[in-house]
């Protein structure tokens, strides 16, 4: 699927953290992957992990407490803002909820036209912009007769039509999806799953991919980023990660996905307790209180994300002594 | 290819408001009046400043048909006028409210911090007197007559109108497709006006109808002790004052303009409640 | 067949008055469960599970909503014909529902156990202390320790506040719970607690339950039969072997289909060409004939009525309606 080596989108140690009244609320602690041309990386977690502000402090959504973004080979977290418009016609960003990422007081047509009026030869040129946004409606199968029509009159799967086409009016190199699915029903989820797919290989587009639905991601992703409470705890290709999971949150996540088959026996890994506050976290590995194989080292020592083989990178003490 | 018609969320609050009779029964009072001020100059079947001592003081007959006052003015003359000036009064000062508060609010909310800080306490300032008060010292220091009136009744509502814009800044600040202007590289001032303002509207509206009756009472209220229009000018207000030395025997003379008040008030407030109802629950959509 | 069914939902009908028209949320629905069984509910958004839910339970708000046909039995009586007081005493007691969103269920300023307590004692003489005792209990059987019963709403997390909701369900130990969504809000790794828990509880009290969802995972996991529901009708109905090894209905095989699947690789999803109908259209013939890849030429102008595959397997559609004829000869 990828067709290049050249890293498009290279994170390293990112940060992004949240004063809240108890404490620091380390939401993005240490984060770092890098994203070639063309491909996928898919990042999953549960709720609170940190997946959702990684991608919205990568392309400075939320200003980072640290680190750097690397597009290009430029670092864009130190871009002022003259440069940030030229980085924002190459990045954009599809949001989760198609209920509320539209203006309900915009038109299908004023919507998807948004980025473009940003850009002065679409500002001065209205027969242009109008041509432009009826390509984009038909790119992104929504039919013309919707253009002058509000979110509020169309279902789920439409509004999130509008959600791509906008995010393509500029022709981005780079897109980050934040569960750009989640909130649809099975039958149209699949459709908006194909069209992505197809934009992605029509047009070559880079994908960072957020989502906590793991068959999702791996129908999607050439990479899989595992995240849990701010750190990123498993990295490989899709194969590998469902294949042989290291991490034990990775194993716990996929044995609790429910499989839609009949007569299969498999041990489920039940987690005991809850996800822990990301606030004011113990020292240590962060999964140790729900771990089943926490030793005292784990509560003591927090665990780096190493090179365990292949294209396998997991921040576990266990997973490194097997190697 | 035909292009789908589409229901504006206008319409379909405009339809659910019409729906409303109460609502629809104050709007058409409210139009009657804007018509009665308007044609004022031609409805009025005399000048409202006209005096005419011999015919002073007569209960309302068929050539005067709310009676004339202490001068011989014909009052139904100087209620139409009145509601030229009630109605003046009502728009302009609210307009002057909703203008400076409304931008006050929004780039507070907005950018939060030390300017929401900064700003807000101002308003909080201006909030801790009582807005009859301060109008009337906005009045006492700019002088009497109608356009210091609806500077003074304007400004002592300014506060209410940053908060509801302010509150109403802050929710949708945090919307979703707020963000997605970011990310389409759309700059701030663009978001507030195109974003963020028109998706305020709906209680700020609600707080105009309202606020207008608070602004009419206001003014009258003024010229009733003599702060807001003089006579010979007619207002609602001033005619209530003068007319109350002569309650004894000629109670149509505060009569009249009592009821204008009350009428005027009820309407606005029965409009402002049905748009409240119609804009609510549309808005959650 | 033999033993009498718990619920017995005939020819339901249900239909809602709006501005933009009349909506047909349910269309002559055909539904049963048995005791101590598991029927899934699946369908996608606006297709009427909840509809019927709420019809069963009485709890429908008429206006605008409207019965307009059908019987729905349970244990016998029929819950559209008895009066008030008499649904009083069986909501909570013999019928309990558990709501998707743990977060709007629970009065935010009643303590956790006193919730349960008020449940019991509603349907219960019994004095306050057993009562508490008895929520103490209940509270330790959801997995949540027994001295977080002087606790808030707003101090567990959503995976605990779903356990309490559950928690309450079965305090008085119903006959049959019915579950909307009950793990949707829920995290993947949470999810698998609560559904073990629900499938814990269920052997333990033999319950039956209405387990409504569009996962086919879940249902899966814990259903006895399922119900696929399409534009307000059951377009199939089977024990969950029959659903999943030989779906027959051109809709279930795209459910099924339209699921990325974890153990395959496949490039492209298959997809339902189009939307499910407008909730105010009456479309002639069978309601799914515009979307159907195997649409024919009679499913555009009839309904498909029930054609049974075999006793425990029936299906709405033409497809096999010459297939049951040759079953009889």
């Amino acid at each position: 699927m990828s067709n290049s080596n050249e890293k498009l989108v290279e994170v390293r140690h990112l940060k992004k953290y949240f004063k809240v009244s108890k404490g620091l609320l380390h939401a993005v602690d240490d984060v770092s992957f890098y994203i070639n041309r063309g491909e996928t990386l898919g990042l999953v977690g549960e709720s609170g992990c940190g997946k959702s502000t990684t991608g919205r402090t990568l392309i400075r959504l939320l200003e980072a407490d640290g680190g750097e973004v690397n597009f290009h080979g430029e670092n864009i977290l130190s871009l002022d803002k003259k440069q940030m418009k030229k980085f924002r016609e190459n990045v954009q960003m599809v949001f989760q909820d198609p209920y509320s990422c539209l203006n309900p007081r915009l038109s299908v047509f004023d919507l998807i036209a948004e980025p473009l009026t940003n850009m002065e030869e679409y500002r001065r040129d209205k027969k242009k912009l109008d041509a432009r946004v009826r390509e984009l409606m038909d790119v992104a199968g929504l039919s013309r007769r919707l253009i002058n029509v509000y979110p509020h009159e169309l279902d789920g799967g439409r509004r999130q039509r509008v959600g791509i086409a906008r995010a393509l009016s500029v022709n981005p190199e780079f897109i980050v999806l934040d569960e750009p699915v989640s909130a649809l029903d099975v039958c149209i989820q699949a459709q908006i799953i194909n069209l992505l797919k197809r934009l992605q290989q029509e047009l070559n587009l880079t994908y960072l991919f957020i989502s906590h639905d793991l068959s999702v991601v791996k129908h999607i992703s050439n990479r899989i980023g595992v995240m849990y409470l701010g750190k990123i705890v498993e990295l490989s290709d899709y194969q590998t990660i469902f294949a042989s999971p290291r991490h034990p949150y990775t194993k716990a996540l996929l044995s609790a996905i429910p499989i839609p088959k009949v007569g299969i026996d498999r041990d489920q890994i039940i987690l005991s307790g809850d996800v822990p506050s990301p606030v004011n976290l113990p020292g240590g590995c962060r999964f140790a209180g729900r771990c089943p194989y926490v030793t005292e080292r784990c509560r003591q020592e927090e665990p780096k994300l190493e090179h365990v083989g292949g294209n396998q990178f997991v921040a576990c003490h266990l997973a490194e002594e097997n190697k | 290819m035909e292009e789908k018609k589409s229901r504006s969320q206008l319409m379909t609050v405009l339809k659910t408001l019409s729906r409303n009779k109460m609502a629809i029964f104050g709007l058409i009072i409210l139009l009657l009046l804007l018509i009665m001020g308007i044609l004022a100059d031609f409805i009025a079947p005399y000048d409202y400043a006209k005096q005419d001592l011999a015919n002073a003081f007569q209960h309302p007959n068929a050539k005067h048909l709310f009676g004339t006052d202490e001068f011989g003015r014909d009052i139904f003359s100087r209620i139409i006028y009145g509601a030229r000036t009630s109605l003046l009064v009502g728009f302009v000062s609210v307009g002057i409210a909703v203008v400076v508060g409304g931008a006050l609010g929004a780039v507070a909310g907005y950018y939060g911090k030390r300017i929401d800080n900064f700003i807000m306490r101002l308003m909080d300032v201006l909030l801790a007197i009582p807005q009859t008060l301060l109008a009337i010292a906005i009045v006492a220091a700019l002088g009497t007559g109608l356009t210091n009136l609806m500077i003074a009744v304007g400004i002592s509502a300014v506060p209410t109108y940053a908060r509801i814009v302010r509150a109403s800044v802050l929710t949708i600040r945090e919307e979703e497709y707020i963000e997605a202007a970011k990310a389409s590289g759309t700059t701030n001032v663009r978001i507030i006006v195109r974003h963020i303002l028109p998706n305020c509207i709906a209680p700020v509206i609600v707080q105009v109808t309202l606020g207008m009756a608070g602004a009419i009472l206001t003014a009258a209220g003024m010229s009733f002790i003599g702060l807001g229009i003089q006579p010979p000018n007619a207002e609602w207000g001033n005619m209530l004052s003068t007319g109350r030395d002569y309650i004894r025997g000629y109670s149509y003379m505060t009569m009249f303009p009592g009821l204008a008040i009350v009428i005027t008030v009820l309407s606005l407030n029965l409009l402002g409640d049905g748009l409240r109802d119609a804009l609510d629950p549309k808005l959650r959509n | 067949m033999g033993e009498q069914n718990l619920l017995d939902i005939k020819n339901l009908s249900v239909e809602y008055k709006t501005e933009d028209g009349i909506v047909y949320a349910v269309n002559e629905l055909n539904m049963e469960i048995g005791h101590k069984e598991t029927l899934g509910f699946v369908g996608e958004t606006g297709a009427g599970k909840t509809t019927t839910a709420m019809t069963i339970m009485g709890l429908l708000p008429t206006p605008p909503g409207k019965v307009t046909s059908g019987e729905i039995l349970f244990d016998g009586r029929d819950m559209l014909k008895i009066g008030d007081k008499e649904r009083r005493g069986i909501l909570g007691e013999e019928i309990s529902i558990i709501f998707q969103d743990p977060m709007t269920s629970l009065n935010p300023s009643m303590k956790v156990g006193d919730q349960i307590v008020e449940m019991i004692r509603l349907h219960k003489t019994i004095s306050k202390k057993d009562a508490m005792e008895e929520a103490d209990r209940l509270l330790e059987m959801v997995g949540i320790r027994r001295e977080r019963a002087n606790d808030y709403p707003h101090q567990f997390s959503g995976g605990m506040k779903q356990r309490v909701v559950i928690a309450i369900a079965l305090a008085c130990q119903p006959k049959l719970i019915i579950a909307d969504e009950p793990t949707t809000a829920l995290d993947v790794t949470i999810q698998a607690q609560v559904m073990n828990l629900i499938k814990g509880f269920k052997e333990k009290l033999g319950t039956s339950m209405i387990l409504i969802t569009h996962d086919l995972g879940i249902v899966a996991e814990i259903c006895d039969k399922v119900a696929i529901m399409y534009a307000g009708q059951v377009v199939e109905y089977a024990d969950v072997e029959g659903i999943y090894l030989n779906p027959c209905h051109p809709y279930t095989k795209g459910l099924f289909n339209s699921i990325p699947k974890l153990d395959t690789e496949e490039e492209w999803l298959e997809e339902i060409h189009g939307l499910p109908p407008e909730p105010t259209e009456r479309i002639e013939g069978c309601s799914f004939s515009p979307r159907c890849p195997n649409c024919m030429k009679i499913c555009k102008h009839k309904k498909p009525g029930i054609t049974y595959i075999d006793d425990r397997h029936y299906v709405r559609c033409f497809l096999y309606e010459n297939q049951e004829v040759k079953a009889d000869e």
